[in-house]
C-alpha cells in the first residue's frame, strides 16, 4: 500500500512529518567532559620550574641588545648605580647616548661632564654621606681590553674609584 | 565541571558511590596565579658583577699587614706573564704559554693557588693587577680576572694602557 506521506505534497504535511521525524530522536548530549589532568600537570611543571627562576634581588639591569657580556664564575651580586656601556661603536651612561667609543677617548668631554653631573647630583641627594663612586661597567666581551681600560680609568680620575664589570653567570 | 574520579560507580542504581570527586576547579586557579606572578619576576639572564678597586692614587684604599702583588701581563692570546712581588721585593716571573688564553688559565690558576696557600699571615693583603693587551678581548681580560677572583685575590684592579 503506497503510504500516504509519499503522496503528500502540501507544505503542511511535509512540516507534520519532520516534526515527527524529530520527536522520535533521542535528546543529544551537547557538554562534552574535558580531560584537565595533562593541564594541571603542566601547570604543576611550569610553576616548579618557574619557582627555580625566582629571584627577590630588587636590582635590574637592563642588558644592551647588542652587547654580549663574558661569563664568571665568582661574580658578586650586582649593586644599584649608575650604567656605562661601552661597545665598539657607542657608549651610553645611564641611557645616554654619548658617542662614538674611539672618537670619545680623543675628547673625552661628554663623558667627563656626564660623570661630574652624576656626582654632582649624588652629593646634592645625600649631603652627609661620603660619595662612594661606585659605577657598573658593561662592555661586549669581543671589544679590545685596551679600549675598556681606558674607560675605567678615566671614570676612576673623575672620582669613580670602584668599577663593577657586569658578567654573565657562568654557573649556568 | 572540571573534576576528578575514577569514573566507575559499580551498581549506580543500587549502591552509594564511594568515589570522592575533587574540584579542580580552584587549584587550577592558585596554579594560574602563580604562574602568572613567577613569569613577571622570573630572572631569565642573571648578571653579576666583578668588583675592580683603584690601587694607586689618593683613592686607593690603605692596607695594613703584609701586602703581596700578583700582576699579570697578557701578551697577546698565547702567554701569560704572572709576577709576585712580596713587600715591594719581586720574585721570579713566571710565563705561562699556551694555544689559547682558555688553555692557559688552569695553569695560571694553579700558580695563584700554590702561592696563595704559601702566604702564612692572617693579615696578608694580596692585590691582583691585570695589565691588557690590544690583541686580548675583554672577554678574555674578564676570564683573568674571574680567575684572580676564584683563588682568593678580592683586590683586583686594570692597569690602563694606551694603544
Amino acid at each position: 500500500m503506497i503510504h500516504n506521506k509519499s503522496c503528500t505534497t502540501n507544505t503542511f504535511y511535509r512540516h507534520l512529518d519532520q516534526q515527527r521525524n524529530k520527536a522520535g530522536k533521542a535528546k543529544r548530549v551537547l557538554v562534552a567532559g574535558l580531560m584537565l589532568t595533562s593541564m594541571v600537570d603542566m601547570f604543576s611543571l611550569l610553576v616548579i620550574f618557574l619557582l627555580q627562576s625566582f629571584s627577590s634581588n630588587p636590582v635590574q639591569i637592563n642588558l644592551h641588545n647588542k652587547i654580549t657580556l663574558p661569563a664568571a664564575v665568582s661574580g658578586a651580586e650586582i649593586k644599584d648605580t649608575s650604567v656605562l656601556i661601552v661597545s665598539d661603536e657607542d657608549v651610553i651612561l645611564d641611557q645616554k647616548l654619548l658617542g662614538n667609543a674611539k672618537d670619545l677617548l680623543k675628547q673625552p668631554q661628554p663623558l667627563l661632564e656626564a660623570l661630574g653631573e652624576i656626582k654632582s647630583l649624588w652629593m646634592k641627594a645625600h649631603p652627609s654621606e661620603p660619595f662612594k663612586g661606585e659605577i657598573n661597567l658593561q662592555a661586549d666581551r669581543a671589544v679590545s681590553s685596551v679600549l675598556v681600560s681606558r674607560f675605567i680609568d678615566i671614570s676612576m680620575s673623575q672620582g669613580f674609584p670602584s668599577i663593577h664589570l657586569a658578567v654573565a653567570d657562568g654557573n649556568k | 565541571m572540571a573534576s576528578a574520579g575514577t569514573g566507575s560507580s559499580g551498581f549506580s542504581g543500587r549502591r552509594k558511590s564511594l568515589d570522592a570527586e575533587v574540584n579542580l576547579v580552584p587549584f587550577i586557579d592558585l596554579l594560574s596565579m602563580c604562574i602568572c606572578f613567577l613569569l613577571m619576576t622570573a630572572i631569565w639572564a642573571e648578571v653579576n658583577v666583578i668588583s675592580l678597586k683603584q690601587l694607586l692614587g689618593t683613592e686607593a684604599v690603605e692596607t695594613q699587614g703584609k701586602n703581596f702583588e700578583v700582576t699579570i701581563r697578557l701578551n697577546g692570546q698565547n702567554s701569560i706573564i704572572l709576577d709576585i712581588s712580596e713587600q715591594g721585593k719581586k720574585l721570579n716571573p713566571i710565563q705561562i704559554q699556551g694555544e689559547t688564553m682558555q688553555a692557559m688559565l688552569p695553569q695560571l690558576s694553579q700558580h695563584l693557588t700554590t702561592f696563595m696557600s704559601g702566604i702564612a699571615a692572617a693579615d696578608a693583603v694580596v692585590t691582583g693587577r691585570v695589565v691588557p693587551d690590544v690583541a686580548v678581548p675583554y672577554g678574555e681580560l674578564v676570564s683573568v680576572l674571574d680567575t684572580l677572583r676564584g683563588n682568593g685575590v678580592t683586590q683586583l684592579g686594570v692597569v690602563p694602557v694606551r694603544e
